[in-house]
Parts: C-alpha cells; sequence; structure tokens
C-alpha cells in the first residue's frame, strides 16, 4: 500500500489536458443521437394526460390518424410494458392507464415526420374518468379521500438516529427552532431527451442518450423480456443529464416499443417542454430543524423532521433517502432525522446531482450559521470546532475536511473581509457580506472493468463502458492510463460507450467513474507497463527491475538514458498487440469509510431599495482526493457551483394549484442562470491522498452553494432567508421590516 | 419547433417587397431579425406568409442630419439597424446616449446582434425598451407604402395597443428618426426584469435637458404599464422648467407615478413589490439623469 501512495503522489502532477473530444464537440462534428439517421427511420411523439389524477376510459385516434404522414398510434389499451426503474416503491407503466399528473404518458403516435408526429399527437383525444388529486404535500396528508398510489401516499419515515438527541437538547445552553424550504428544480441537459431504435429480428439496438449504456441496456432487457446480449445500447456524445438519463429511461422503451410495432427505425425526441414535464427533476423539501449548542460553540445535536414532494412517480434509489448527508459534517453527540416522502400529482422526481444533498446542506448549514451569530462566533470558527474529524465508529480513509476550512479562509481572505452584521443606517445602495457552507458526500468504491491494450505502434488502446455524460470521463480514462503505462497522452485513444465494443462500467452517476472504471483502467495499464518492462528485459538483457517506461520510452532507471521508444522495443519484440483485461472489486476495510469534503466562500452586494442579490465572489476549496485533471476537475465544480447559483437565486418549477402542472416549462421562464450573473469562480483542492485511488467528485460542488450565498445575504444585511430559491421580494419585505 | 407550414419571400427591393405583400394581403408577416416573430410561431401563432426585408437595400443606414451651423439636427436609423449596430454607433453614442444604453441593455448579445430597431418598434409591445425610449426621444417612424409613397407619424401616435401599429397591411416600417438637441443632456434608462436579459417588467427611460438655467425637455417614458409605451406627461410638467430638481421633487414624482401607473404582476414578483419597484427605478432614473446635468 505506501509503494501505492508514494507513486501516486509522484503522479500528482497537476495534469491539465483538454478534453480529448474538445475539438469534435466544438466544431459540431461529434454525433449525437439527434445527429442520427438511419433509413426508413420514423419519429414517435408522445400524448399526455390532460388532468391530474384519473383512469383513462377512451381513447380516439381518428383525427390523428388523418394527419398526412401518420403511421401508427400506441397506447395504454394496447401496451402495458412496465418501466421498472420509473418508480421505486411502485409498478409504473411506460403508458399510464391509470395518470397520476398533467403531463403523464399514455401513448405515442408515430409518423414520417417530426411535424407529422407532433402533429398527429395534439389531435389524440383523450377521455378519463377523473379522481381526487393532491398538488401539494398539506393537501396530499390532509385527505383521506386522496389514493395516488392504493397502499398510501407517502415512503417513510426514513429514521436516521444516534445518541440520545432529547437528552442533548435537555441539557445544551442553546436551542434553536427553524423552518426551511426548498422548491421543485429540473435537471435541465442541454440536450433533451432522445432515443433511436430499432430491431433486427430479436436483436435491438437503442442509440441513447443515457448516463450508462450498460445500466440502460439491462433496464430495456428487463423490461422487454429480453436477454440482455439480445440489446445493443451506443451512446456516444451526450449533452448532459445531471441524474434524469440514468440507465433506462421510459423514452427508450417507446422508441423499442414503436419501433417493434411499426417495423422501422423509430427515434423519439423531446421538446423542451417534454423534457420539463416529462423527465423527473429535484424534489422540494418542507423541514423542520433544531440545533443544540453550547455557548462555546460545540454542537451537540441535530433534529431533522421534513417531509418532501416527491410527485407522482420517484425514482430515487433508496427508500425515503430524501433528506442525506448532512450527518457526515459534523462531529455531534447525537443526529435524529424523520423523513417522509409524500407523492403529489405532480410530475415525476428523481437523480439530480447528488439528490438529496443540496436541500439536506441548505437547512443545516443555515441552521449552524445562524448558531455561529447567535453565539457571537466567527462562522468559520464554528465550523472548525465542529467539523468531522473521525465517523461515529471506524476511520476516514482520509480526511482532507480541515485544509478545505483552514485553507479556503486564508485564499478567500475570510478573516479581512468577514465582519459582524451592523444595523443597517442606509436605506439605499448597495451592501456587501460574506458567507461559509461546508458539506461532505460518500465517495464508493466498487465494480471496475477496462481493457488497455497497446499496439506495435506504440499506441495506448483504452476500452471502458464509459459514456461521457459531459464530465470528461474518457480524458480522465486516458489520462490515468496514459500516466500509469507511460505512454504519452497523445498515443493514448479511447474505445468507449457501446455494449457491442466496451466492457461494462457503472457509467456516469453517483459519482462514481473515476473511483470504480478508473480503478480498472489502473490496473491494466500497470499490467501493459509490466509486460513491456518484461520485453525490455527479454530484448535489452538489462534486469526488468532496473528499466521504466516513461513518455513512451524505455529508459534505464539507473543513468535515465533512453534505450529505445516503445514502438522500436514492440517492433523488435515481434510481439504483435498486448492486450490486458481487468476487472477490478476494490472494497473498504472493516470499519472505514471514504467521503469527500468541501468548503464554500461566498460574496453578495444587496441592492437595499430593490432586494437584488449580485453573487460578487465565489471560492471553492475540496478534498476529492487524487485529482487525476485539473482542468475538467476544476470545470466540474464549477458546473455544480453553478447549478447552485441557480438553485439559491433564480430556479423554480411553477406548479399550478388548479391541476398541479408546471407553469413554466420553458428556459424562458424557468431561469437557470446565466453569465451575467455568474462571478469568476475559483477552484482549489487539497493534497490528500488516499490509499484507494481518486475519490468522488460530480456531485460535491452543488452541495453548500445556497448555504454560502444564503450566509453571506444575512451577512450583508441581517436577513435570514430560509426558502429557496430566495427572493428578492422576501428580502426586502424583511429588510423594510428591520426598520 | 414550428409545425404549421409557411410560404417564404426574399424580395430585393421595396417594390417587390410590396407587390408580395399585396398579393398576400393580410397574411404576410415582415421579418426583419426574428427574435419576435419566430418565438411567437415556435409557440404556435400561425403565419402564412413570411416577407423578409433583410436583402433590401437602403435599409441598414444611420443617416445625420445637420442644421445650418453644421450641428446634428437629427439621425435617421434605418428599419434593420441591429440593436448591436446601435449600441456600438459613434453618432448615436455622440449624440443619442440614451438610445445607445437602451440599444446595449436589450436581452442577450445573440438577440443584440439580430433585433432590430424597426423590428421592436413595428411589432410593438408594451414593455419593449426601444418603445419607451422612442417615446422618450420623440422619435418619428418613417413608413413607406405600395408605390413607394412615404409618410412619417409621431412614435407616439405609431403606438396603437399591445403588438399593434398605426402600420396598415401594406407599407414597412424603414426608418426611424431622432431629433437631436445641442442642449446638455441627462438620460437614464432603468428597468424591472425577472432574470438577467429577460424581457422588461417594466421600463422607464428618462431624457431631460438642461440651457444651464433650467431644466427642460424633461421625458419620462414608462413601457409595461399600459396597453403601449406611454410618456407620465402630467410628472413631466412637474419638473419642466425648474431651475433646480431635489431629491424631494424625485421622490414626488416617482410617488406620482406610483398612483398613475400600474405595472403586471406575475407567479414570482407580486403587484405590492411590482409597484414599489416602478417608484424605486423611476427614482433611480430620473436621480441619475439629473445628476449627469449638475453633478
Amino acid at each position: 500500500m505506501m509503494e501505492a501512495v508514494l507513486e501516486r503522489q509522484h503522479a500528482k502532477s497537476h495534469v491539465s489536458e483538454p478534453r480529448i473530444d474538445a475539438r469534435e464537440r466544438v466544431m459540431g462534428l461529434a454525433k449525437y443521437t439527434a445527429d442520427w439517421h438511419v433509413k426508413d427511420m420514423l419519429y414517435a411523439r408522445i400524448f399526455t394526460s390532460t388532468v391530474p389524477h384519473g383512469i383513462v376510459k377512451n381513447i380516439d385516434s381518428s383525427e390523428a390518424a388523418k394527419t398526412p404522414g401518420f403511421v401508427d398510434m400506441v397506447s395504454c389499451l394496447e401496451d402495458s410494458t412496465l418501466w421498472e426503474a420509473g418508480e421505486r416503491e411502485h409498478v409504473r407503466r411506460v403508458f399510464a392507464d391509470h395518470v397520476r399528473f398533467v403531463g403523464d404518458c399514455i401513448g405515442a403516435v408515430t409518423a414520417t415526420t417530426r411535424i407529422a408526429a407532433k402533429k398527429a399527437a395534439s389531435l389524440v383525444s383523450v377521455q378519463y374518468e377523473e379522481l381526487p388529486a393532491s398538488f401539494n404535500i398539506d393537501s396530499t396528508l390532509g385527505n383521506s379521500n386522496l389514493k395516488i398510489w392504493d397502499n398510501g401516499n407517502t415512503i417513510g419515515p426514513l429514521k436516521f438516529e444516534y445518541g440520545d438527541a432529547e437528552e442533548e437538547f435537555r441539557n445544551s445552553q442553546v436551542v434553536m427552532e427553524r423552518h426551511y424550504s426548498t422548491s421543485r428544480l429540473h435537471n435541465v441537459p442541454l440536450e433533451p431527451a432522445i432515443s433511436l431504435a430499432w430491431w433486427d429480428g430479436d436483436n435491438l439496438t437503442v442509440v441513447a442518450a443515457t448516463q450508462s449504456v450498460h445500466g440502460c441496456r439491462n433496464g430495456i432487457a428487463k423490461d422487454l423480456g429480453l436477454l440482455p446480449e439480445k440489446v445493443r445500447v451506443i451512446g456516444y456524445y451526450k449533452g448532459g443529464g445531471f441524474g434524469n438519463k440514468i440507465n433506462s429511461m421510459n423514452y427508450d422503451l417507446i422508441a423499442a416499443i414503436c419501433s417493434r410495432r411499426t417495423g422501422k427505425p423509430v427515434m423519439v425526441e423531446y421538446s423542451r417542454e417534454d423534457e420539463f414535464i416529462n423527465v423527473h427533476g429535484r424534489w422540494s423539501t418542507d423541514q423542520d430543524l433544531r440545533i443544540a449548542a453550547d455557548r462555546d460553540g460545540r454542537i451537540n445535536a441535530v433534529e431533522v423532521k421534513a417531509n418532501c414532494d416527491i410527485g407522482a412517480y420517484t425514482r430515487h434509489m433508496k427508500r425515503g433517502h430524501f433528506i442525506e448527508g448532512p450527518e457526515h459534517y459534523y462531529s455531534t453527540e447525537a443526529w435524529n432525522a424523520e423523513i417522509y416522502g409524500v407523492y403529489t400529482n405532480t410530475p415525476a422526481t428523481g437523480h439530480m446531482r447528488a439528490p438529496p444533498g443540496p436541500q439536506s446542506a441548505f437547512s443545516v448549514e443555515s441552521l449552524v450559521d445562524e448558531m455561529a451569530y447567535e453565539l457571537g462566533m466567527d462562522p468559520v470558527e464554528m465550523r472548525f470546532k465542529n467539523y468531522i474529524r473521525h465517523p461515529n465508529s471506524g476511520k476516514f480513509t482520509s480526511n482532507g475536511f480541515e485544509e478545505c476550512i483552514t485553507r479556503g479562509a486564508e485564499e478567500f481572505g475570510w478573516k479581512q473581509r468577514w465582519k459582524r452584521p451592523e444595523k443597517q443606517n442606509t436605506r439605499r445602495g448597495l451592501v456587501t457580506g460574506v458567507g461559509v457552507a461546508i458539506g461532505s458526500w460518500h465517495s464508493g468504491l466498487g465494480h471496475g472493468e477496462a481493457i488497455v491494450s497497446i499496439d506495435s505502434t506504440g499506441v495506448l488502446e483504452v476500452n471502458t463502458g464509459v459514456v461521457d455524460i459531459g464530465t470528461g470521463a474518457k480524458t480522465t480514462m486516458a489520462l490515468i492510463a496514459s500516466g500509469e503505462a507511460g505512454i504519452p497522452f497523445s498515443d493514448t485513444r479511447v474505445i468507449w460507450g457501446d455494449t457491442e465494443t466496451s466492457p461494462f462500467s457503472v457509467g456516469e452517476s453517483g459519482s462514481r467513474t473515476t473511483g470504480f472504471t478508473g480503478t480498472a483502467v489502473r490496473e491494466a495499464a500497470r499490467q501493459i507497463r509490466s509486460d513491456l518492462l518484461s520485453i525490455g528485459e527479454k530484448v535489452h538483457g538489462i534486469s526488468s527491475s532496473k528499466l521504466e517506461i516513461k513518455e513512451g520510452n524505455l529508459i534505464h532507471s539507473g543513468n535515465g538514458n533512453v534505450i529505445s521508444s516503445v514502438r522500436e522495443l514492440m517492433h523488435a519484440s515481434g510481439n504483435g498487440r498486448i492486450t490486458k483485461s481487468v476487472t477490478t472489486e476494490p472494497a473498504l476495510k472493516e470499519g472505514e469509510e471514504r467521503f469527500v469534503f468541501a468548503a464554500h466562500f461566498a460574496e453578495v452586494a444587496v441592492d437595499l431599495e430593490t432586494g437584488e442579490v449580485k453573487l460578487t465572489d465565489y471560492l471553492a476549496y475540496h478534498d476529492s482526493g487524487e485529482i487525476v485533471n485539473r482542468l475538467t476537475a476544476e470545470s466540474q465544480v464549477q458546473g455544480g457551483i453553478v447549478m447552485g447559483i441557480g438553485m439559491a437565486l433564480t430556479e423554480k418549477l411553477l406548479i399550478s394549484k388548479t391541476d398541479g402542472s408546471i407553469e413554466n416549462p420553458s428556459l424562458l421562464l424557468y431561469r437557470i442562470p446565466n453569465m451575467a450573473q455568474i462571478p469568476k469562480i475559483k477552484v482549489f483542492f487539497t493534497d490528500t491522498i488516499d490509499p484507494y485511488g481518486p475519490k468522488s467528485l460530480g456531485e460535491i460542488p452543488i452541495i453548500p452553494v445556497t448555504a454560502a450565498i444564503g450566509n453571506a445575504i444575512f451577512n450583508a444585511t441581517g436577513v435570514r432567508l430560509r426558502n429557496l430559491p430566495f427572493s428578492r421580494e422576501e428580502l426586502l419585505r424583511e429588510l423594510k421590516g428591520k426598520k | 419547433m414550428i409545425i404549421e407550414p409557411f410560404q417564404y419571400f426574399s424580395p430585393q427591393s421595396l417594390d417587390e417587397a410590396f407587390e408580395i405583400l399585396s398579393e398576400h394581403h393580410g397574411e404576410a408577416k415582415i421579418i426583419a431579425g426574428g427574435q419576435s416573430l419566430i418565438p411567437l410561431m415556435k409557440m404556435g401563432v400561425e403565419v402564412p406568409c413570411i416577407v423578409d426585408i433583410k436583402k433590401i437595400p437602403g435599409l441598414k443606414a444611420i443617416e445625420l442630419s445637420k442644421d445650418g451651423l453644421g450641428n446634428v439636427s437629427s439621425i435617421k436609423v434605418g428599419a434593420l439597424v441591429t440593436y448591436n449596430d446601435i449600441e456600438g454607433s459613434n453618432p448615436v453614442k455622440k449624440n443619442l446616449p440614451l438610445l445607445a444604453k437602451t440599444a446595449s441593455g436589450i436581452g442577450h448579445p445573440l438577440i443584440r446582434n439580430r433585433g432590430t430597431i424597426g423590428g421592436s418598434l413595428s411589432h410593438c409591445d408594451p414593455a419593449a425598451d426601444l418603445c419607451a425610449t422612442a417615446l422618450a426621444l420623440n422619435a418619428r417612424i418613417c413608413i413607406t407604402g405600395p408605390g413607394l409613397k412615404t409618410r412619417s407619424i409621431s412614435a407616439d401616435e405609431f403606438f396603437k395597443g399591445p403588438l399593434e401599429t398605426d402600420l396598415q397591411d401594406d407599407e414597412i416600417l424603414t426608418a426611424v428618426e431622432f431629433p437631436v438637441s445641442a442642449m446638455k443632456m441627462g438620460y437614464d434608462v432603468q428597468k424591472l426584469t425577472l432574470g438577467h436579459g429577460d424581457f422588461p417588467v417594466f421600463i422607464v427611460s428618462v431624457s431631460l435637458h438642461n440651457d444651464g438655467k433650467k431644466f427642460t425637455d424633461i421625458a419620462i417614458a414608462l413601457g409595461g404599464v399600459g396597453e403601449t409605451a406611454v410618456r407620465a406627461g402630467e410628472c413631466e410638467s412637474l419638473l419642466n422648467g425648474r431651475e433646480s430638481i431635489t431629491d424631494e421633487d424625485i421622490l414626488e414624482v416617482s410617488k406620482m407615478i406610483t398612483e398613475k401607473y400600474d405595472p403586471p404582476s406575475s407567479a414570482e414578483l407580486s403587484h405590492d413589490y411590482t409597484l414599489d419597484m416602478l417608484a424605486v427605478y423611476t427614482r433611480k432614473a430620473l436621480i441619475n439623469a439629473v445628476q449627469m446635468v449638475t453633478g
């Protein structure tokens, strides 16, 4: 183990490489699913429920069928395929006969053109028997006639506890109790949902915009009753997903079903509006928190009670884990959480970048901040005093939390910039303030597969099942292989994104690609290097222990002289391609926990007359262990923070009070932050070395953002905002109330 | 996606354009930058026929007229001049800085690259940035009809209602003419939007002159508070002719504005807030304008 650590430390040379496919993407050469044109391809368009809750009684397609170009219609009346991944606790059909929200998919029309499909779909008429419906948490909990699901309208409680919270609340010197709410959000990938499918006999090929080609294949096979090897999923280029293109999606199944019925390749393409309504986003939360602390700043206990609006369906993986994470920020004596998922007749919820992370961090990190001010403490000191050193039992594999907090504060200039809020004397102009928030997130280990080979010309080829949803995974895999094998990055090629040619990968979800698949790539590349050294020994008669491979050359480690290039070596050996196929299954030792950590610092300027908040500075300090590619890692952190800025300041799905439909299903009305609202985001990484290699990174950047901004708003104005997104109107009202 | 089919024409001259317009009387819409028409069509508004005027020569110029003393007396901005062109034009920046500032604040760079002054004014959205500023600057709208017959009309008379102007089905807006004054001037434009780059909820465009003794030509134009952009005439007369304008005067005018005009509310911003903001933005605009000539 020690040797491995030292070796990695050596490899940590602050590599910063642009994505290997940057050129294709920028020049429009990258072939996204929408760019595929297959002979005789048809287009399908879904038609959906216009009522929030009901049973489909009749479907009239006579008008739709008159549309020039109409080919076929399929609906819940003749197709009862289940979409297993679409709902964890219950059964969800691809085409719902029991519709549960305005927009629930009832069927699809297939036509010769996109326009004909859209037109025909709009002409399908559906009759329903309507049922009582609920559009928010309170009405679900208060309505005994409501049956969104037969066995109850809630999931939970999820209980998470340790220590004796009641005892701590009784004995602590200061107790605070606050309410928080967060809004329903949407992932808003640039590329809306899309899938293209065709059959060759009983073999199905799907060109999918998925985050995992293998997960997609396995899901489709299961739902359509096929053997996985009968399904091929191709996914070369993606326009983002952030969790809403995870594994198999209903539109993949719809494309396959429509293609089977018509005997032609079928593309299902969602509009931006469809994407907002028919693909899941983040659930909202209603949270009551209590915190107990002593006057010296020691946090003793936290209690969280929450209800979460999870829509009509939820894809979230683990039962009830709708608020999760902050129990790993602090070393408290006790923690007590009781969480319910509450169904409503509104669109589905599910994975979105750290699914429960930012909702949970928002409330806890706002409350800890409030406690710091209550106790007269510097908020950074408060975090430093309480941040988690060790898990409740056992130990962390590595922990760079302290460095994140202290070095982050230093780089930000916290000591010089933070001041205790003073009473506002002015009523006009701008006031500024700074805020801090911290967070942690899991960093699992698991199954990885990779095939790495070197050919007779010395070109290294890395074959993995990653899809590169936008994370730079292809580049990361190539860098790991090139660094480990000693072959220049420029001589490294990647094969990816096709179940037919690439070994299994978990794909890009759960911050796992680098840790899971990357570990297999590293091992396969290590074996390649080891083989090259053996060949070197054979060809040049020098013991392999005295040889090294560096930058594509065989080197004498004694004098550093280049003996030959790898290309010449491969040629001299007479060997053809060397291939290493590797499966890795790393696992934590008993009592070990593996986490990533971050501290974020924000500065805002608030207009006292309008309540408008401008984010003027942002700094993030992260421990994600060894960083494989600094450039893409920084981008990933910045991307997560931008999503967090949206959650804090601009984004909210507006749910209709009368039918639960989404009132702002467009980029005009659902506002993601634009460049003018984003300051330069400075990103730093700790020098932490984790014995298991690079730790996770994709999700944690979004976690502390909303609280860091909210805490800065408080520092600027003395007003605590506890509802997301922060509203300038609420801020102004509070500011006026204070005077 | 635009699902209804439409005909597309790209005339090379005004004459040809008028021929097409008369052939498709009442069915044709003129397109320039397409920043309003295309989104409407994507939303499902049916337009059977589009006449693209971008290839017609002579509609892209910014022309200066001078008085006997050689001073610029007016500037004529061609219908096809984009927001970006306005923002970057030196004569506009020098003589009509309010127009330049307004144009530079419209939407995003992509919109400013394509959107045109003629398109914006003939689309006549009550809250459009340029409609308010055209009123504040006493613009005249130059219109050409069949037989190349021309007429001009004040912006005030041109705006008839929401998305409704004095432009007839067979006419084309060809240019917008702005008078230029040699007097010391103050100006500002302030708007409330839901997000950066979004269409205004309302907009306040202010222009005033000072001859060294008193304030004259006070113009306070408001967009988004009624059927069309409007001039707050009574508020203007409160300030016109004054030797000085104090913070208290401005507060009074801002208050008066909120008594006379009603901004819209939305799911995100309540009426209380937008009304409050109408006073705040009016005050900000007036203070900045007054400070320019006094400060």
